[in-house]
């Protein structure tokens, strides 16, 4: 069976390694930054100066939403440093949360 | 929570469409829709992964990620000179060069295409494309007030 720090194929050499060891985890950073970026302009910034409303329903869908990206970022960077036993404790217990 | 919130969210945004008697009052909740529904197909696949194939697993939560990029780069793509359809598409488009990005490292890394990449690429690049012309489909009008609960 793999190990979490393992792809399939042939062993990585070099400067191989690092870019396959570090892609999950700086992508979700990427990805996160992109999204928080975003909704600075367009919700974060008007809620802040108050110059645009906005209903709950969108305050808690905008909550929950960015709390799976917060974890998308955690998760991804628990496996990247190899804390796997903590990376599962924490998907186990947010798919609880979940369901 | 997310996938009941955000198809809530939709039918807020078809209710506002309705109010401003819109001439495709359901065509943005097409977009929440099959997002939602790409995004919670790759998550229930990376959770099923999550203990057979780890690299299935890390990929398909990398494809649910991607499906949630559409909503933050619409908020960009106004100031993007294109018409309908492509300026419907274009944030999914965008979202997808993520993909690009898998396909580099996977090669880097393993010397070919990892398989969930590449059916990723397969359904949401030409699915993307499409989305706009569905979205205002007879098909989708038809469809959408059942799934929403308008009728």
């Amino acid at each position: 069976m793999a190990s979490i720090a393992d792809d399939a194929g042939p062993p990585p050499v070099g400067a191989a390694r690092k870019v396959r060891s570090r892609f999950f985890a700086n992508s979700s950073i990427v990805i996160a930054a992109l999204i928080v970026v975003t909704f600075a302009r367009t919700y974060f910034v008007p809620l802040a100066t108050g110059s645009a409303q906005f209903i709950m329903l969108r305050h808690v869908h905008g909550a929950v939403f960015f709390a799976w990206l917060a974890l998308y970022v955690v998760q991804s960077n628990l496996v990247a440093a190899g804390r796997v036993r903590l990376h599962r404790e924490l998907g186990l217990r947010s798919s609880r949360c979940r369901a | 929570m997310m996938l009941p919130l955000g198809f809530w969210m939709a039918v807020r945004e078809i209710e506002e469409k309705l109010a401003q008697r819109a001439r495709f009052p359901f065509e943005v909740a097409a977009y929440n829709f099959f997002d939602l529904s790409l995004f919670a197909c790759s998550m229930a696949g990376a959770v099923y992964f999550a203990t057979r194939e780890l690299e299935w697993h890390r990929r398909l939560v990398y494809v649910a990620a991607i499906c949630l990029l559409g909503p933050a780069i619409s908020r960009w793509i106004d100031f993007v000179p294109l018409k309908y359809p492509l300026l419907d598409a274009s944030p999914n488009i965008v979202a997808d060069l993520f993909l690009v990005a898998l396909a580099l490292h996977d090669w880097r890394a393993r010397g070919r295409v990892h398989p969930v990449t590449i059916v990723a690429a397969a359904i949401l690049v030409p699915f993307n494309f499409l989305e706009p012309l569905i979205a205002r489909s007879a098909t989708w009008s038809e469809l959408a007030p059942h799934i929403f609960g308008f009728r």
